[in-house]
């Protein structure tokens, strides 16, 4: 992940507006990403949309403006892993707290827009990929919070696991623990799509065999 | 080169790993490639790792579909100036006399006659507080009515005012009341012993009522002023 400069922060904290729409700059997108898979499926937030995500992530900025005299490089955190911090706070908040009306939507439309696209052209492809973008990102929904904040800042947010300790506040053991139990579950949850495809030759076998 | 073999929890943890983590990985080629080899569980963990990321790959989060970094600079900038326009409003008496012009459109010396009214009726309450019995003790308004513990009026002879008051407010007094013993039990006051007179103490908003002990026919009677520690003394 991108780290701002500690020119950009110096400027933030001694009152430069305008520095921090550097942070925001910088931040933007790996923050929406994190703050929507927290919150997109999880249950008190099930209907949360790309809009709601934005609220939150505006929300999130907001209050690490009005913090940002707190954050203190000498202590050793990353300026990413303390706005991190932040936004799970805002999350878990928000999971606690607020119920975000409606019904609990169907990830796999969710996925429809979002889904890692190879360029192929073939429409049952693509029917094929959003599916399991769909099954992906409802299995991830499932964890119990602390598995899942975990795993997605390790494994979509590529943060290192002294990282993801900092911004959730606990030991390296326990973030290593927690990812290796999220993959055992997403394993299971999704051992259908992990299955390999049986060879063409043993499908035919099958097939005559079945006549 | 000989590199130190692996332990099984050392591999998935690097088959777990990110790309950020790549050079590390890439340092342990050899190792990792040699416990591969040798041990059918890491493979399997392996190819089964390889397909849930191949999977997760698919979920892509959507893109922010506003201009975020104009809306939240936007939203800063309107922080700010409300901010300074709370420092340019002077004093906390001016801001707060300012808000409430602003905000609530209640008149400053409103408020503060409200606040006013507020404060004399809490030390009224206070000092109605104070007046209260305490442990042992009945509370008799000047018209000689019980309060709290009994709903029947209580007889009795009156003693001096208690000197040693220091609870009461300038309205309230303490004071002995003597009585026949049958009537004060159904007062339930505890520790009242036998042979003396038996007594209790009575506190008393407004000037003391007079009593009537129909128990003993006596005619209503209120002591003189004396010292009251005698008089507890001598109970």
């Amino acid at each position: 992940m991108e780290e701002i400069s500690g020119e950009a922060i110096r400027g933030c904290q001694n009152g430069h507006v305008e520095a921090f729409a550097e942070v925001v700059g910088v931040y933007e997108r790996p923050l929406h990403s994190y703050v929507h898979r927290l919150l997109r499926g999880a249950a008190p937030c099930a209907a949360a949309t790309v809009e709601d995500s934005e609220d939150a992530v505006q929300e999130i900025f907001l209050k690490a403006y009005g913090r940002i005299r707190t954050y203190d490089p000498k202590r050793g955190n990353r300026f990413s892993t303390w706005l991190f911090a932040i936004a799970r706070n805002h999350c878990l908040s928000l999971l606690r707290r607020k119920r975000i009306e409606g019904e609990r939507v169907d990830l796999e439309d969710d996925a429809a827009g979002s889904v890692a696209d190879p360029g192929s052209p073939n429409p049952r492809d693509a029917a094929s990929r959003r599916e399991m973008a769909g099954k992906a990102a409802a299995a991830v929904s499932r964890l119990p919070e602390d598995m899942r904040s975990a795993f997605v800042l390790k494994h979509y947010e590529e943060m290192s696991y002294e990282d993801v300790a900092a911004v959730m506040g606990c030991n390296v053991g326990t973030v290593k623990s927690r990812v290796a139990r999220a993959r055992e579950r997403l394993c299971e949850d999704l051992k259908d799509l992990l299955e390999p495809p049986p060879p063409a030759e043993a499908r035919g076998k099958a097939k005559v065999e079945g006549r | 080169m000989n590199e130190r073999p692996m332990t099984c929890e050392a591999v998935r943890e690097t088959i777990c790993g990110t790309p950020s983590e790549e050079p590390e990985r890439e340092s342990r080629k050899g190792a990792l490639h040699r416990h591969l080899q040798e041990c059918a569980a890491c493979r399997e963990f392996l190819e089964r790792n390889l397909a849930l990321d191949r999977v997760l790959a698919g979920w892509q989060a959507p893109e922010p579909r506003t201009n975020m970094q104009a809306r939240v600079m936007a939203r800063i900038a309107q922080m700010e100036r409300t901010e300074r326009e709370k420092n340019e409003a002077g004093s906390f008496g001016e801001r707060f006399v300012a808000l409430l012009r602003h905000r609530f459109q209640v008149p400053a010396f409103g408020a503060l006659l409200l606040m006013a009214c507020l404060a004399a009726s809490l030390a009224f309450n206070v000092a109605q507080f104070r007046g209260t019995a305490g442990p042992g003790e009945i509370r008799v308004s000047s018209n000689g009515q019980t309060e709290g513990v009994g709903t029947q009026p209580i007889s009795g002879v009156v003693g001096p005012p208690l000197a040693s008051t220091p609870h009461s407010p300038a309205a309230a007094t303490r004071h002995v009341l003597y009585r026949a013993p049958d009537v004060l039990a159904g007062y339930g006051i505890p520790g009242l012993g036998a042979g003396a007179m038996p007594s209790v103490t009575i506190v008393i908003l407004g000037s003391p009522p007079v009593l009537h002990d129909r128990s003993s026919a006596v005619s209503p009677k209120v002591l003189p002023a004396q010292d009251s520690t005698k008089e507890e003394n001598e109970i």
